[in-house]
């Protein structure tokens, strides 16, 4: 994650990012909100560049170790993660065509911090798994089985919905 | 992993959440590139050179030193109060108790002294809370409550008990431009920020 390769971003362009970022592994905007401006605060007085991947990783740093230190955040070992290949499933269309808003919410909500984060990083700002592995300190291979395993249990959400929603009629 | 309904969903679902404005700019003005502040005159000079942040920031703490040589002259306690929740609302303060309840923080906050209390201006104001941290106030514990209105506008709402010195204070100030509105209530001592 060290260049993506893009053109630099303005900075209100990466705020934007990195709030949605600390969303991602809050999934409070409250709190996202707050750990963005510590974050932001640490990194203009460390003078450090203005770029994603220095910015995520303040954000990243600060909210593991608050949850840490509160113990808010189950921590597994990344040797209980096994490394499925990742493959696109034919049914995601089906599934998250008819996603809403809220039902996403609550589908993102029920998904472990590392495995909603992983999504985001590779779904929304396009990193690779190598990028993201670079970021993270995670093996790649882990990454890419994380990105799998969180998108297996949305479509596993919303097919257990959808199940008792056709049931009920 | 790309270009996938997957991941156009999730795109689609995180892109439409945005940083509130009024925090954009404060972290934009700390970096010293907020454009309102660049467009209005005043300010114009300090933030078109970054390196004059630092100069601006001397001057800040010099004001700060006058500010509290006269502070210790003063005899008027409410300009005192007033001034303090100026600076505690101007810091961006981490929420240590995040909810939505305003009455919950009086299952959680057990240092307190006293029983938060929910005033008649935060409802007549539709503020929703976002959560509370511990805090002092003349030296004597105090709740800090972090509060937003619908405009996206940030409030601080600042709660202590009664001893006798702040019982009278009843005052609308304004203090480095930040507006605040102290009373008492159900025996509580209140100051509102923003």
């Amino acid at each position: 994650m060290q260049s993506t390769g893009g053109p630099p971003e303005s900075l209100e362009s990466l705020l934007h990012s990195g709030y949605r970022y600390a969303i991602s592994l809050t999934h409070h905007e409250a709190q996202a909100e707050d750990i963005l401006q510590d974050a932001w605060l640490a990194v203009l007085r460390a003078q450090g560049p203005h770029t994603k991947p220095y910015l995520y990783t303040a954000i990243r740093s600060r909210f593991f170790n608050i949850n840490k230190r509160e113990k808010l955040v189950p921590m597994t070992s990344l040797d209980e993660i096994s490394e499925p290949a990742v493959e696109t499933q034919p049914e995601d269309l089906a599934i998250f065509g008819r996603l809403e808003d809220e039902s996403l919410t609550i589908a993102l909500g029920t998904l472990r911090v590392v495995e909603r984060e992983m999504l985001f990083l590779s779904a929304v700002d396009e990193f690779t798994a190598k990028e993201i592995a670079t970021m993270t300190g995670m093996p790649r291979g882990t990454v890419l089985s994380l990105i799998h395993r969180a998108r297996h249990k949305m479509r596993d959400w919303f097919e257990k919905r959808d199940r008792r929603s056709n049931h009920e009629k | 992993m790309k270009n996938n309904p997957i991941n156009e969903r999730i795109q689609s679902y995180y892109k439409e959440r945005n940083l509130d404005s009024s925090v954009l700019h404060k972290l934009l003005a700390e970096s010293g590139t907020d454009r309102d502040q660049l467009n209005s005159g005043i300010f114009a000079g300090w933030f078109s050179f970054p390196q004059l942040k630092q100069v601006g920031v001397a001057v800040a703490m010099m004001l700060v030193v006058v500010l509290s040589f006269h502070l210790v002259d003063s005899s008027q306690l409410d300009q005192r109060v007033a001034n303090e929740i100026a600076m505690n609302h101007s810091k961006a303060f981490k929420v240590e108790y995040p909810t939505g309840d305003f009455l919950a923080l009086n299952g959680v906050m057990n240092k307190l002294d006293f029983q938060i209390v929910f005033p008649k201006a935060i409802r007549q104001m539709n503020l929703q809370v976002l959560g509370a941290r511990y805090c002092s106030i003349q030296g004597m514990i105090a709740v800090q409550i972090k509060l937003k209105s619908p405009d996206g506008t940030r409030h601080t709402l600042y709660e202590t008990r009664q001893d006798g010195s702040l019982d009278h204070i009843r005052s609308n100030l304004v203090v480095s431009g930040t507006q605040i509105r102290m009373w008492n209530e159900q025996g509580l001592f209140m100051g509102l920020a923003h």
